[in-house]
């Protein structure tokens, strides 16, 4: 009867062991699941916070042109309607200068009205934003000496975009006229 | 144990999807990074083309301006030279080694072709139209011409598109 017993309790000890072996083994188990699923938490948050960033604050996607570097070269040539007193066109390019400096044309127009003037009309036309066209828009800003001079845009401002920029100086100021075409 | 052993395949499978996932969001957008670049370069060396090409034509002697409208003026056009070039262009049908030349004002009127008789009241100079199908590119140029106001002459200059067609692929 008492070894009955003995070994009644030697089999409660170790159904008691072995419980308490499974369930450390089921704790341990259930720590690296919530190690592991922390893990890919982790990693989940900082790849929706880098794509988040990422479309949230699209980097602008200007591509160096050729083409508009031509363009804004024909368009600082070419001769616009305003007239000086000794009876000679400006160019927009001497137009810009003349903008700068609070100069007006022969019939009384002021330079800048022109300047602006004439860049929009040239630009509307020299760009097809119609429709199947694929040019969304455009922007022209003149700066002297980095400051803003004139400004001119039209159009939809999309991440895409073509754009050159033409420097001259005159009078130890730096002007410069820059294009970007939208796509 | 059975169950441990379970749990241990189940987490290499979490794991292994984790990682193959992560894998494709870093390939996706690698392969977004290098075809966009792929594209920059290729709008670039495209338009290099088209601009080697236009330039070399704008600034060769039979087009140029030269010195006449106040030198250093790179992609500008004699207009003069260039309608009497369009008298001749039977001559110069393989000089240029291109099938179309065609220069187009760029202003609101309808297109109006230039000749001896209308010239400057048009808009379109075409100087070479061999009619045969090839790869266009232009390019903006300045066409200036010299104009008269009040007994002076003055330096005329607009903006114009110059259209060349070849025939051989990029």
């Amino acid at each position: 009867m008492v070894k009955n017993n003995k070994t009644q309790g030697s089999k409660d000890m170790n159904s008691k062991r072995a419980q308490g072996s499974k369930d450390m083994n089921s704790k341990r188990a259930q720590e690296e699941i919530v190690g592991f699923t922390m893990i890919i938490l982790i990693v989940a948050v900082v790849l929706i916070i880098f794509l988040s960033l990422s479309v949230k604050n699209p980097q602008k996607d200007t591509i160096e042109s050729y083409e508009v570097e031509s363009y804004l070269q024909a368009l600082l040539q070419k001769t616009s309607d305003c007239m000086s007193s000794s009876n000679r066109y400006y160019s927009l390019e001497e137009l810009m200068f003349k903008c700068d400096s609070a100069e007006a044309c022969n019939d009384g127009r002021e330079a800048c009205d022109v300047f602006v003037k004439e860049l929009g009309r040239v630009s509307n036309q020299s760009w097809n934003l119609g429709k199947g066209s694929p040019i969304r828009g455009y922007s022209l800003n003149a700066t002297v000496d980095g400051e803003e001079l004139k400004s001119i845009s039209y159009g939809n401002k999309t991440r895409s975009s073509k754009g050159s920029s033409q420097e001259k100086m005159r009078n130890n100021k730096i002007f410069i006229l820059e294009f970007e075409a939208y796509y | 144990m059975n169950s441990k052993a379970q749990l241990k395949i189940q987490q290499m499978a979490f794991m292994l999807i984790a990682i193959t996932i992560f894998f494709a969001i870093a390939g996706m957008f690698a392969l977004t990074m290098s075809s966009s670049n792929n594209k920059k370069d290729a709008e670039f060396i495209r338009e290099e083309h088209a601009m080697t090409l236009i330039s070399k034509l704008a600034n060769s002697p039979e087009f140029s301006c030269g010195e006449v409208f106040g030198g250093g003026q790179s992609n500008c056009i004699d207009s003069d030279k260039a309608i009497i070039l369009a008298q001749k262009a039977i001559k110069y049908k393989t000089f240029w080694g291109v099938e179309d030349i065609e220069i187009k004002i760029i202003n609101s009127d309808a297109e109006k072709l230039c000749n001896l008789q209308n010239y400057p009241d048009c808009n379109t100079i075409n100087i070479l139209n061999n009619e045969t199908e090839g790869y266009p590119v232009s390019n903006f140029v300045s066409l200036c011409r010299k104009e008269s106001f009040g007994g002076e002459n003055y330096d005329k200059c607009e903006v114009a598109r110059i259209t060349v067609v070849t025939k051989g692929t990029w």
